[in-house]
């Protein structure tokens, strides 16, 4: 099941997709740990992307909802040239929370997919 | 002084709280002022003198005051979040602990809800305020741990590694335990409770806030 959620390039709009997020990982069945991972990821991804965004931009968090797995996308019109840097602490935070991670920037469109699911951390 | 009379003494003076707690009342709830000012009163219970010679109430209405004060000073943030959820918040972060205690693993949101008997959404609002509570007071969490292992820790090469540095350095010693054990030495938010001796809620408390603060310092720079 996929769901999105338009929100305004503004900081203060990460609070609603954090609780979608929390929301649609609940659905998932994710373990409390991997919820609250899920939430922060989104936290630091939506932020990440505001903050490179016009201010007239529109950005769009998609969420598909498996059993075991909740992957995320958010997406929007961006200034920078590139896809997210990947050396910066953000990026590491991000690394940590998700099991899978990307970014791309296709004609001025920034994204950054994350996947959170169960077991991997679970396992150690 | 025995508990009957302790009791008896609080409740005896209980106006006195309302007395003070009125003046405040354009500052925040009513209802939260009253349970801050009972703290200054049983403080002035437990701490008054007799044998000074004074009235209690002139003892006990400055301690009033003073916690009540103490506690609009603390509020680093305007946001309000309803008792109600502070109290369900506090009730699903025990349940968490004591859920992964059980089962020896961090529990699904729908074992946390059916286990306090509250509703999912319930679960989701108390992780949120959870969220939110992170930006304010983090006077319970001021707790003293061993040295960080900041200097050898293998931070990655940033671009801006050294502005990295100086920010984690800048954290208080549990906040930058709590942020290397997460992203560098990938532990999950189960297993830092665990290695601190501190409540999961805790630790996403701390990361949600660190976080914040980090990417405010870095982005300032």
């Amino acid at each position: 099941m996929t769901v999105a959620l338009h929100l305004p390039a503004e900081p203060e709009y990460a609070a609603l997709a954090r609780t979608m997020a929390a929301s649609i990982g609940a659905r998932c069945e994710l373990t409390f740990d991997r919820v609250e991972d899920a939430r922060l990821a989104i936290d630091e991804a939506f932020n990440q992307v505001v903050l490179n965004a016009p201010a007239d931009a529109e950005i769009v968090c998609t969420f598909i909802e498996e059993i075991g797995a909740l992957e995320f996308m958010v997406q929007s019109r961006t200034l920078l040239e590139d896809a997210l840097p990947t050396n910066t602490f953000s990026w590491t935070v991000l690394s940590a929370l998700a099991d899978e991670l990307h970014t791309s920037n296709v004609d001025g469109v920034l994204t950054v997919v994350a996947r959170v699911q169960e077991q991997t951390n679970e396992a150690a | 002084m025995s508990a009957q009379k302790r009791d008896l003494e609080i409740a005896e003076h209980i106006g006195l709280v309302h007395h003070v707690a009125r003046h405040y009342r354009s500052h925040a709830e009513f209802e939260d002022l009253i349970q801050v000012g009972m703290e200054g009163l049983i403080f002035a219970v437990d701490h008054f003198d007799s044998e000074l010679g004074n009235e209690f109430s002139t003892y006990a209405v400055p301690c009033i005051r003073g916690a009540i004060q103490h506690h609009l000073r603390d509020r680093t943030s305007s946001i309000r979040i309803p008792g109600r959820l502070q109290e369900l918040a506090l009730k699903v972060s025990r349940a968490v602990d004591e859920l992964t205690q059980i089962h020896s693993r961090s529990p699904t949101i729908a074992t946390i809800a059916a286990h306090l008997d509250i509703s999912v959404e319930n679960v989701l609002a108390a992780l949120e305020v959870n969220h939110t509570r992170s930006m304010m007071s983090t006077d319970d969490e001021r707790i003293r741990i061993a040295e960080s292992s900041l200097d050898d820790s293998n931070l990655e090469d940033f671009e801006n590694r050294e502005s990295v540095l100086q920010a984690l350095r800048a954290l208080p010693k549990l906040e930058q335990k709590v942020v290397l054990l997460r992203f560098y030495e990938n532990l999950t938010q189960t297993q830092i409770a665990n290695e601190l001796n501190i409540s999961q809620m805790q630790v996403s408390r701390i990361l949600a806030r660190t976080l914040i603060t980090l990417r405010s310092t870095l982005t300032s720079l």
